[in-house]
């Protein structure tokens, strides 16, 4: 199904690229902005790496993202699935050099959008070490949140146990619904 | 040794006869039953939530060993009531030695109870420097993500855990989520964990 080809207007600037390694690298960039939504100007970055003003990198930005969006969010694996995202009319050769781009990168892009979704609070890194007190040893894990930060949770052996009690139900419910 | 007007370390108090008496029944004890009750003693200093426990565990211990229970507890009272004492008075080992000595407790059993106290406090030293919170409930919910805003379908694991640890008798819950390989990493270490408490 083929789009609006205002919307792609945009893309067309991509010709100005001194290569074709200059085109793949705006591709990535602009789709870690998307996915990422970092602070970097990128639209700056397209006015100088193409010498293009002020209106035409905010319209191929505004392309590309219409495009990235599309193709990541449906999940366009394979080369007709990415071809159909494009209008008919579109220009071929760029068509065709922005789906290997798409084609190359798809499956880090996907990382990035599941790393970036809607979570609670990640677990970063942990460790942990056995203290044997004079009267009972426990272990003291020190965990690292996107949140918190530092914590560290100590725990008696009957504590530990269960919790690998728990740990364990979770294993179970993963490997039956994983199968 | 009653009637002693000389106040001891551990508390401004002069000690009830009581004291005495549990001093002689500490002396009574053979090493393994000494020792057993310790473990216990500063087992609940250092964890008060096995307070609820405490009284059948010792009930339970008489019982196995053939020792009177009231005694045991009355003992295990005083050793509480002295313990906590030179915690709070910030006692050196060699003061309550003498504290013990003077309450009519063998050399060697004072001794043991000088370096069972001493080890504990610096445990107990050890947490608050490094904020040391303690894991009381652990709650989970397992999930896979459906579709997002990015993606339209996604079919990736989560796990997230609810940790609820206290410190001070405040209690707080951390929540955090887990991907799948963290999950197993996280479960293979603990496992490795309880490998090394030997329990």
């Amino acid at each position: 199904m083929g789009s609006d080809l205002d919307d792609y207007d945009g893309l067309l600037h991509l010709l100005k690229a001194a290569s074709k390694k200059t085109v793949i690298e705006i591709l990535n960039k602009v789709a870690s902005q998307l996915l990422r939504s970092g602070d970097d100007d990128v639209v700056g970055f397209l006015r100088s790496c193409l010498d293009i003003d002020a209106d035409e990198s905010a319209a191929l930005f505004h392309s590309l993202t219409i495009l990235l969006r599309k193709v990541i969010y449906s999940g366009c694996a394979n080369y007709d699935a990415i071809n159909a995202a494009f209008p008919s009319e579109f220009h071929k050769s760029l068509k065709e050099l922005l789906i290997k781009g798409i084609l190359d990168n798809h499956n880090v892009w996907t990382s990035q959008a599941i790393d970036e979704q809607v979570s609670l609070p990640r677990l970063k890194d942990f460790s942990w070490e056995v203290r044997k007190n004079i009267v009972a040893p426990s272990c003291v894990l020190h965990l690292n949140t996107s949140d918190r930060g530092s914590l560290n949770v100590e725990m008696s052996a009957e504590s530990l146990d269960t919790m690998l009690d728990s740990l364990a139900k979770i294993r179970d419910q993963i490997s039956s619904v994983t199968q | 040794m009653t009637g002693e007007t000389t106040s001891l370390h551990f508390s401004d108090a002069h000690p009830p006869t009581q004291f005495y008496v549990d001093a002689k029944f500490a002396n009574s004890l053979n090493n393994q039953q000494y020792e057993e009750i310790l473990s216990r003693l500063f087992a609940f200093t250092h964890n008060p939530d096995l307070g609820s426990d405490l009284g059948s565990n010792l009930q339970h211990y008489c019982l196995t060993e053939s020792l009177p229970v009231s005694s045991v507890k009355d003992l295990f009272k005083t050793l509480l009531i002295v313990a906590r004492g030179a915690t709070k008075n910030k006692l050196t080992g060699g003061q309550l030695y003498s504290d013990l000595q003077r309450l009519g407790l063998d050399a060697g059993r004072a001794n043991l109870f000088c370096q069972t106290w001493k080890d504990q406090s610096e445990v107990s030293d050890q947490f608050s420097k490094l904020d040391l919170k303690r894991l009381v409930d652990l709650e989970w919910k397992f999930g896979v993500t459906a579709a997002s805003s990015e993606l339209h379908r996604v079919g990736n694991c989560y796990i997230q855990l609810k940790m609820v640890v206290t410190k001070d008798s405040k209690r707080e819950s951390v929540l955090m989520e887990l991907s799948l390989p963290q999950f197993y990493t996280f479960m293979h270490e603990m496992e490795t964990a309880k490998l090394e408490m030997g329990t």
